[in-house]
């Protein structure tokens, strides 16, 4: 136990003093800050109003249209706020060759859009004409204003009063996540869900692939030959993967403490209660380290023993590729079980070892899964890590002894039969 | 007392056996010499002496009982592949190895700063590994094997890629570890040092130990058959019958003498015609003998 608390610490003190952890640790937040600054200070600074116009043969619509516009009537008042475009808005009735006029327009940039509403057989038809067609806020934003101007239309004509027709699009719906029996606010999970998983992603997966590579150093550098003098193999892996195992907890811990910090109110006052903010709760950390050690030592045991077969670390590449699919396939389904986490599917994906610690993960941040599926889940991922860390050790001793040529499959089977 | 014994341990690697029924025993207090030439199994023995594999058949023995690894705290062992951590600064790395040794923190830092100034290096403990020669490296490497002071030393290629003073400096150390009652296990395919070095040898060709014995007793068991002669005047002598094969250059001759043939007759017939400043009876090197049982073997 000595030995295997004598290596980890060597490894960890190592690898916290290195010039790649600093960066991690740097990188990580600065990029994610970005991601979630980046946006509103773009707003900001492209803040000019939108100049549009609204192409309508019947002005009754196009008034209604213009004023949601320029001043909306409701919504969420925090993410609106910052995040709308303004918009300057002025009405055309339609004109033989306004619509070329109007493109003209848009193309030399003098105008932002048109929206272009026309009767055809009772119904009405809307088109947005602008340089991008890509704008899904915006679209959203039309869309809305169009669907209340049409309705308001109606029902002022059918002689509801004009501030009982306000009053009905003043509906707003807020989600709320429910907890432990306990309402936990009122934010979106899903941004903080995707941040946290990726994060989780980005840690195993960098971690993991950490020790393969300081297997395949220690092996050409001929370490072994002097450490297996006094130490066993098993002793090195243990020792190693605690050490890595702990630079990676230290690191996730500072990348979350800056999560917290940077959603803290003040900072992002406007967005704190935003698509982004960073929700955490004490059982969602010990959920995240838990998935996180279970996953780095199910991906680092395998790196490991991946490390040990091969002779250096562009060979070790090509194999980390494969290692790592699972955790990538876990992020392409992530959106999948986000949006049905108690579907089969999401049931069965959380409960397969390699990829539970990321999707097992995902639901019980987006909602809180029967127990026994945690338990299962939880249990079949120790088993999980246990069977690859019992195959890996066995590789790993006769392996990293070995030089030359990458054995084959029949070999390695050769290999666990080894005393 | 026997600090190693291995007694006919053998190890196969899939089909290409390694070790094959090999036993030896090392003594306190004396150079063993384990010999042979590259990929002959001297590697695959030591691995299995410490623990490193495990033996398919056949028992090692260390210190007087069956092989446990807490014996491994009273072994240095210098591997032949020399390996260190790179990023790691000299003192760190020697105390890590201390205490993985057994020793603590504090007793493997003195002793480590004690070696260093021994063997002249010092100046580079705050070093990383990296930024030094490969020379300095080897006896970072070499200080790593004696730190915890083990009874038995195993030395796999203790001189390669040394210059003459440092390789002089290590053998001095070695030879004084000896004297003070450590058993050393020299591993090597250069004969000239053991031959100097080594009290007892076992030779591996092919995984087999095909001599083992005290360097003295092997030597006697090979007859001395090679003459040296220094001489003036008529070399006619040198056709005796006695005689299998002589070369000469500037009045020195070397002279291999037929099986059973007496050097005496030789000298007598050199007297006769020629004057002899110099007659010696060469003892057969451990070269000759290697090459001669492993040549007889390839034969075979």
């Amino acid at each position: 136990m000595r030995n295997v608390w004598l290596i980890a610490r060597r490894e960890y003190l190592e690898r916290i003093h290195t010039k790649a952890f600093l960066v991690s640790l740097v990188g990580f937040p600065l990029i994610m800050a970005a991601v979630i600054l980046g946006p509103m200070v773009l707003a900001k600074s492209s803040g000019h109003e939108k100049h549009i116009v609204v192409v309508a043969s019947d002005l009754a619509l196009a008034r209604p249209i213009a004023q949601e516009l320029e001043a909306p009537v409701n919504n969420d008042p925090n993410v609106e706020a910052a995040e709308r475009p303004k918009f300057y808005v002025t009405m055309e009735e339609p004109a033989p060759e306004l619509k070329e006029h109007l493109t003209r327009d848009v193309q030399q940039k003098s105008l932002d859009g048109f929206l272009w509403l026309d009767h055809a057989d009772g119904i009405l038809r809307a088109d947005y004409y602008s340089n991008s067609s890509e704008d899904f806020e915006l679209a959203d934003v039309l869309e809305t204003a169009v669907q209340h101007a049409q309705a308001s239309e109606q029902l002022l004509a059918g002689g509801m009063p004009a501030s009982q027709v306000q009053s009905l699009f003043n509906a707003h719906v807020e989600m709320r996540k429910v907890e432990g029996g306990k309402d936990v606010g009122g934010i979106s999970t899903f941004g903080s869900s995707m941040f946290l998983i990726m994060m989780l992603y980005i840690a195993i997966l960098v971690q993991g692939v950490a020790v393969g590579n300081s297997v395949v150093e220690e092996k050409t550098s001929r370490i072994f030959e002097i450490m297996l003098a006094t130490v066993t193999p098993q002793e090195m892996m243990s020792g190693k993967l605690l050490g890595v195992g702990a630079i990676g907890l230290t690191q996730v811990a500072l990348w979350m403490l800056c999560g917290v910090l940077l959603a803290a109110p003040g900072l992002l006052g406007a967005r704190a209660a935003g698509q982004y903010a960073f929700h955490l709760s004490p059982l969602h950390a010990m959920a995240f380290a838990v998935c996180f050690i279970l996953g780095f030592l199910f991906y680092s045991a395998l790196s490991a023993m991946l490390g040990s077969l091969v002779n250096s670390t562009q060979e070790l590449q090509q194999l980390n590729m494969f290692m790592g699919m699972p955790l990538a396939f876990s992020i392409v389904l992530s959106q999948q079980v986000i949006s049905n986490p108690s579907s089969t599917l999401s049931i069965l994906l959380s409960m397969l070892p390699p990829c539970a610690p990321i999707l097992m993960y995902l639901r019980i941040s987006v909602l809180t899964p029967p127990l026994w599926q945690i338990a299962l889940s939880l249990a079949l991922m120790l088993a999980g890590v246990w069977g690859v860390v019992w195959l890996a050790s066995r590789i790993y001793r006769v392996g990293v002894l070995m030089y030359g040529k990458r054995p084959t499959l029949p070999e390695l089977m050769r290999w666990l039969r080894y005393s | 007392m026997n600090l190693v014994e291995l007694d006919r341990i053998s190890k196969a690697y899939d089909t290409k056996i390694a070790v094959h029924e090999l036993s030896l025993a090392i003594e306190a207090g004396k150079m063993f010499g384990l010999l042979g030439p590259n990929g002959a199994g001297k590697t695959s023995t030591i691995r299995m002496m410490i623990g490193m594999t495990l033996p398919d058949s056949g028992t090692v023995t260390l210190f007087g009982q069956p092989f446990t690894r807490k014996s491994l705290y009273r072994v240095g062992y210098l591997p032949e592949e020399r390996g260190l951590y790179k990023k790691m600064k000299v003192l760190d790395q020697l105390v890590l190895l201390g205490q993985l040794h057994g020793l603590k923190a504090t007793q493997a830092e003195d002793r480590a700063r004690r070696w260093c100034e021994r063997l002249e290096i010092a100046g580079s403990l705050d070093k990383k590994t990296e930024e030094l020669s490969k020379g300095m490296q080897q006896k970072i490497q070499f200080i790593a094997a004696i730190l915890h002071d083990p009874e038995l030393l195993i030395m796999d290629e203790p001189f390669s890629g040394l210059d003459p003073v440092n390789a002089a400096m290590l053998q001095d150390v070695l030879v004084e570890l000896k004297n003070k009652g450590k058993a050393v296990l020299f591993s090597t395919h250069r004969m000239d040092q053991v031959e100097k070095l080594c009290d007892s040898i076992c030779l591996v060709h092919q995984g087999d130990a095909v001599l083992t014995g005290t360097v003295r007793e092997i030597k006697s068991r090979y007859p001395k058959n090679r003459l040296r002669v220094r001489y003036e005047g008529d070399a006619a002598f040198l056709s005796h019958p006695s005689i299998a094969e002589a070369r000469q250059s500037n009045g020195t001759a070397e002279i291999r003498l037929r099986d059973g043939a007496d050097p005496q007759q030789v000298l007598a017939a050199a007297m006769a015609k020629a004057r002899v400043t110099y007659f010696d009876v060469m003892e057969p090197t451990l070269e000759e003998i290697f090459i001669e049982t492993v040549g007889g073997k390839a034969n075979a």
